[in-house]
């Protein structure tokens, strides 16, 4: 029996196609992923995490209803999700973004456009 | 350089980054074709505006069969088309506005995608992607 805990991935974005290209960034890493879970907003993404459990969220800044930034607050606000490996991937890196979110316990900040290479290369680094 | 300058080579970075295709600006007017996309990227922040593009349909199915890695004949929903087209615009945006290295956040709104004939396509600058012609526009708020 395998006794390893689920590692489940939750894709937050705004656009149905940028959430395919990194399930499909994933799927090419060979990183062994249990699930892969899907929102178009924070919001949506809280709801989901209440719900799986849930190893790494990869998350974009600038979307409706609530926003990644609001989203990585509430993560951090909650000491049951301090396991949770955060991930931003968005068009927005500037410095001032990167400045906001320092202390939101971010591990990592892909810049789009990204090469699926670096989607594979962010799961190598985060597994271990 | 001036805004509109560096929304376009923004342009050609996502085009090139993203979807392998090959994007420059053209000077002089170029006819879009009937069927197209236009995309309005609104931003706030150290300033306002919006960026919009306006381009051809079948160039967005294109992008978006070159960034799932569809075979260039497969049958893509339209949805999907749209939702990509609105993606390409707003990389554009983002990737434009983190260049500009202000030292307050940005925002930017849904894409919002709406179709419309190339004909009366404002045009402040053209571009082609792969060949296919592109209208770009900036609006800056006073």
């Amino acid at each position: 029996m395998d006794d390893k805990p689920p590692f489940n991935i939750l894709i937050v974005d705004d656009s149905a196609m940028m959430r395919m290209m990194i399930k499909r960034a994933i799927g090419l890493s060979g990183v062994a992923v249990s699930a892969i879970h899907e929102a178009a907003n924070g919001q949506d993404a809280l709801a989901v995490l209440e719900a799986h459990p849930i190893a790494a969220v990869f998350t974009d800044i600038n979307m409706p209803v609530m926003n990644g930034t609001e989203l990585l607050r509430q993560i951090a606000a909650r000491s049951c999700w301090n396991h949770i490996v955060r991930v931003i991937v968005s068009t927005d890196g500037s410095a001032a973004r990167r400045e906001e979110v320092r202390d939101l316990d971010v591990r990592l900040y892909v810049d789009k456009p990204f090469a699926p290479e670096v989607i594979r290369d962010v799961l190598a680094e985060v597994c271990h | 350089m001036s805004s509109l300058k560096s929304v376009t080579d923004a342009i050609v970075t996502v085009a090139e980054q993203s979807f392998f295709a090959y994007a420059e600006p053209v000077a002089g007017d170029v006819a879009l074709p009937g069927d197209c996309y236009e995309i309005a990227v609104a931003f706030s922040g150290a300033f306002a505006g919006a960026v919009r593009i306006v381009m051809p349909i079948a160039l967005a199915r294109d992008l978006c069969a070159a960034f799932s890695g569809a075979p260039p004949d497969a049958e893509i929903a339209p949805e999907d088309v749209a939702d990509l087209a609105g993606e390409f615009a707003n990389m554009a945006c983002g990737t434009w506005l983190t260049a500009l290295g202000e030292t307050e956040c940005f925002s930017l709104a849904h894409p919002l995608v709406t179709t419309r004939s190339g004909d009366a396509a404002p045009a402040v600058a053209v571009m082609v992607i792969n060949d296919q012609p592109i209208s770009v526009a900036l609006e800056l708020e006073s």
